[in-house]
């Protein structure tokens, strides 16, 4: 994926700085960096500002400091153009799956972003075939997504951004409340996207497995940002953040 | 598939002609049927036989069956009450007097027409819906509203509550079942007083409203991932077959002639 006629990294957040209405700071400085495709797990207790961390990347939340840039593009609250073409570059899963399949279809749901793509029908069709081939959902377009189980949800989740194509895939916390079966499913087609994938989790074996790079957040801040092997292997580090080895 | 999938879902598998075919035309036909019925004057007893022998052919080709369709269109009877009155107020042939201590109401036979009438054909209607409602997806239905050019805005907005209906149902009968839980009793009423169920309903319904509109928040955002932008987008659907619309437009000729007839001939 690494394209050499551009230098600019998949994500580059700097001195990002978000606070809630009612005053709480939820990021305080976070610098983060990733080439692509690059595969990062985003690691710490909640409440740490992991979730708050990926709304930032297509700008649907905006720091009251510092900037996010994707693929060298800047992501800016006042720019609503720019905005729609980073959209479409990052592709936003929400944990619950529920919240992200609206639609009365699968079919509908998939083909929701390249409709606002402003894609000619025939093209909408082909990448919700292609999207659902990828998640192994092949002939749920017509299922209402009430009726999935909660794996069949999650990947169709997922389908309804790689219906998009984009560039970059932000998943909040990918695997919770998934069977083992379930589980092992969403790994194996994460392992195989040649996207640049950020996560959130607390699936420490998911993380081992097929996330070579871990970030951890407390607080607000980026504390730890190394190999995964490098930090799963100081039991300092994790216990002091609450986090578990595998 | 959940315990809340059974509520409110009137749509039931089959693969009938009335099952394939575009909810569009099934609505148009649906809506002329019942205009048709609407039209016809009271006392045509003959035309309102030919609407209902229509009907029960209609129940009897998608296989919903007959007993089913009759039992579903009993949620006609409540306009038995709104069309009692008019046995009392047409002018005609007095048939009896009921007393209600400060008048007395004489009814007529004129009265008694008009008002069985009124039942016939609002009953022979709410059958046909029953039937269309039996054989078209919700979500097909909807659609094919916005295909008849109802507002968009206002069909999304039908679209997402009947979508949220489900899960909202799912989390309310979460809570109960986490209130049952935790309200055994030994040896008298269990379930608490009144008093604590009604405060723990109120704290349910509060918290419920709560959860719907983070909820809403975040189906927002996930909008707004992927795209959205305010405006309504949706691709058309594609035209109606040839067929289809042949079979639409017969339907519609029998109704409005068996319409037209009552009025000229019958």
């Amino acid at each position: 994926m690494a394209n050499p006629t551009t230098s600019a990294a998949a994500i580059d957040v700097r001195e990002l700085e978000f606070a809630y209405p009612d005053g709480h700071p939820a990021l305080r400085g976070v610098n983060i960096r990733i080439g692509a495709g690059e595969k990062v797990a985003i690691l710490g207790p909640n409440g740490a500002g992991k979730s708050t961390l990926l709304l930032h990347l297509n700008g649907l939340m905006h720091g009251s400091g510092g900037e996010v840039r994707i693929l060298g593009k800047p992501v800016r609250e006042d720019d609503k153009r720019g905005l729609q073409e980073v959209r479409a570059l990052v592709g936003v899963v929400f944990q619950d799956p529920d919240d992200q399949l609206f639609s009365p279809s699968v079919y509908e749901d998939v083909a929701f972003g390249p409709i606002y793509m402003g894609l000619p029908r025939e093209e909408v069709a082909r990448r919700v075939e292609d999207a659902l081939a990828q998640v192994g959902l092949d002939g749920y377009a017509d299922r209402m997504p009430f009726h999935l189980s909660g794996g069949e949800k999650k990947r169709a989740a997922i389908a309804t951004v790689l219906s998009m194509r984009p560039q970059v895939l932000a998943l909040d916390e990918p695997s919770a409340g998934l069977d083992p079966r379930a589980r092992r499913g969403l790994i194996r087609l994460l392992d195989n996207l040649d996207q640049t994938i950020i996560i959130t989790t607390h699936d420490m074996h998911m993380v081992k497995e097929i996330f070579p790079r871990s970030i951890i957040m407390d607080g607000g801040r980026v504390v730890a940002d190394a190999p995964t092997q490098e930090i799963l292997a100081d039991e300092d580090l994790l216990d002091k953040h609450g986090l578990e080895l595998p | 598939m959940s315990t809340a999938t059974g509520f409110l879902n009137r749509y039931l598998e089959g693969g009938s002609w009335f099952h394939r075919a575009d909810a569009r035309v099934k609505l148009v036909m649906t809506l002329g049927f019942i205009f048709a019925v609407a039209t016809l004057p009271p006392g045509k007893w003959a035309a309102f036989g030919a609407m209902q022998v229509l009907v029960w052919l209609a129940a009897g080709v998608s296989r919903v069956g007959l007993p089913r369709v009759l039992l579903r269109s009993l949620v006609a009877l409540p306009f038995i009450l709104i069309a009692l009155p008019s046995m009392f107020t047409r002018p005609g042939v007095p048939l009896f007097d009921l007393n209600l201590i400060f008048f007395i109401a004489t009814a007529t036979l004129e009265g008694l027409e008009f008002f069985v009438s009124v039942l016939l054909k609002s009953w022979t209607s709410v059958t046909a819906a029953c039937i269309l409602t039996a054989t078209t997806p919700p979500m097909r239905l909807l659609e094919a509203l916005r295909a008849l050019r109802l507002p968009a805005i206002l069909v999304s907005i039908v679209m997402l509550m009947y979508r949220y209906l489900f899960v909202l149902v799912e989390e309310a009968q979460r809570m109960m079942r986490a209130r049952a839980a935790r309200s055994a009793a030994i040896g008298k009423n269990s379930g608490g007083t009144l008093v604590w169920r009604a405060k723990s309903a109120g704290g349910m319904a509060g918290s419920l409203f709560i959860r719907t509109l983070d909820r809403s928040e975040r189906i927002y955002l996930a909008m707004l991932a992927r795209g959205y932008d305010g405006s309504i987008r949706r691709q058309d659907a594609p035209p109606v077959s040839g067929r289809e619309m042949a079979a639409l437009a017969s339907a519609l000729s029998l109704c409005a002639a068996i319409a037209i007839a009552a009025r000229l001939v019958i």
